[in-house]
């Protein structure tokens, strides 16, 4: 195997505010690049670097993560603290306890979390990458792996799905996919069908479970409802 | 078959990615109990793809890459290749010989991926089915 030398790269676009904080600064840069990928992503992603830099992509989905993460958090402690006055007495006893530990569990989680988005974004990355090759969707790719591990990152923006209360796990994943679709069309320069083949191909494979296991508990919770409301 | 060479960055983040997962596999082939059982197979008795990569891990944790291997054969293979090819990018880079990654799957590639995934299932079929 050859390596051939690289065609003349096209104009690098301007890049995402994230990727420009040292002229615009880290906090404005981040929640701007935050308020484009969520209210124009086709656009934001456009202006998105194709190459270099690859640190500022997975820096952002470090950050993302660690917002839905402690999102998930809040809203299990809001839900628990709501649900304390219907606990028995000997379990209402052990929750500070629960909170302590869970507390800790957090810090650890924090601290862990960053290396396995890490892990995470290069191991998802080949294999949607793999997919997107045998899709025919990196024929006219100036980009490569690395555009695939940068749409990945970027599209870390669904993880602000997990503020949905009791659904934000679902809808971050369907908004997810409809990122990663839109983010690899872009930086691969091919079509949104072969992209979403791409994205679809490993979770229907690999992840038939998790889609199983939300609808399942999509179909407990109605169900329960529905006896709730009903019948008397 | 035509190749792109590999930038710098990405060849260094995947092999400390290959270097993090592996270091990792110990924590969490620990953790690998806590995991929910496959709903799929418990709803229909048939394996998903993903089938034993859990217990996979857990083997692997323990240095079991016998058993580990025979738990999920292309999940193991899979994280091996990527192991290896991280370290081989981040080594070719620093030693000033940069890889390439092909720009297309070659056509014995395109027959021999979904044969594999499908060769896999079967086994798991047979093996946990």
């Amino acid at each position: 195997m050859n390596v051939e030398a690289p065609p003349p790269p096209p104009p690098q676009p301007a890049g995402l505010p994230w990727e420009r904080r040292a002229e615009v600064g880290a906090v404005h840069g981040f929640t701007e690049t935050l308020r484009r990928l969520v209210v124009e992503p086709a656009a934001a992603l456009g202006e998105a670097r194709r190459r270099g830099d690859l640190f500022s992509p997975l820096a952002y989905a470090v950050l993302l993560v660690l917002i839905g993460v402690l999102a998930e958090r809040i809203w299990s402690l809001l839900i628990g603290t709501s649900l304390l006055d219907v606990l028995p007495p000997h379990l209402r006893d052990n929750a500070g306890l629960a909170f302590a530990l869970s507390t800790v569990g957090l810090a650890v989680t924090l601290v862990v979390m960053p290396i396995l988005v890490l892990v995470a974004m290069f191991v998802y990355g080949a294999i949607v990458h793999l997919f997107l090759m045998l899709y025919g969707g990196t024929r006219d790719s100036d980009t490569g792996y690395e555009g695939t591990v940068r749409a990945l990152a970027w599209s870390m923006t669904s993880q602000l799905g997990q503020l949905v209360p009791f659904a934000g796990g679902l809808v971050a994943m369907v908004w997810g996919v409809v990122l990663q679709t839109m983010a690899l069309s872009s930086l691969h320069r091919t079509t949104q069908g072969r992209a979403l083949a791409a994205v679809l191909t490993p979770l229907v494979l690999c992840c038939v479970c998790f889609a199983v296991f939300f609808a399942g508990i999509m179909a407990l919770v109605v169900g329960g409802l529905a006896a709730g409301s009903g019948g008397r | 078959m035509t190749t792109r060479p590999l930038s710098r960055q990405l060849a260094l983040g995947w092999g400390a990615a290959a270097l993090a997962g592996a270091a990792l596999v110990p924590w969490l082939g620990r953790r690998v109990d806590r995991l929910p059982a496959c709903p799929l197979q418990a709803a229909t008795g048939w394996p998903c793809p993903a089938c034993g990569s859990g217990r996979a891990l857990a083997a692997l944790a323990h240095g079991e890459l016998g058993v580990a291997f025979a738990w999920n054969p292309l999940a193991v293979a899979a994280f091996a290749a990527f192991a290896l090819a991280g370290l081989a990018a981040a080594a070719g880079e620093l030693a000033g010989r940069p890889l390439g990654e092909p720009r297309t799957l070659p056509a014995w590639a395109r027959v021999t991926l979904p044969l594999a995934l499908a060769a896999d299932w079967l086994y798991l079929t047979w093996k946990l089915g």
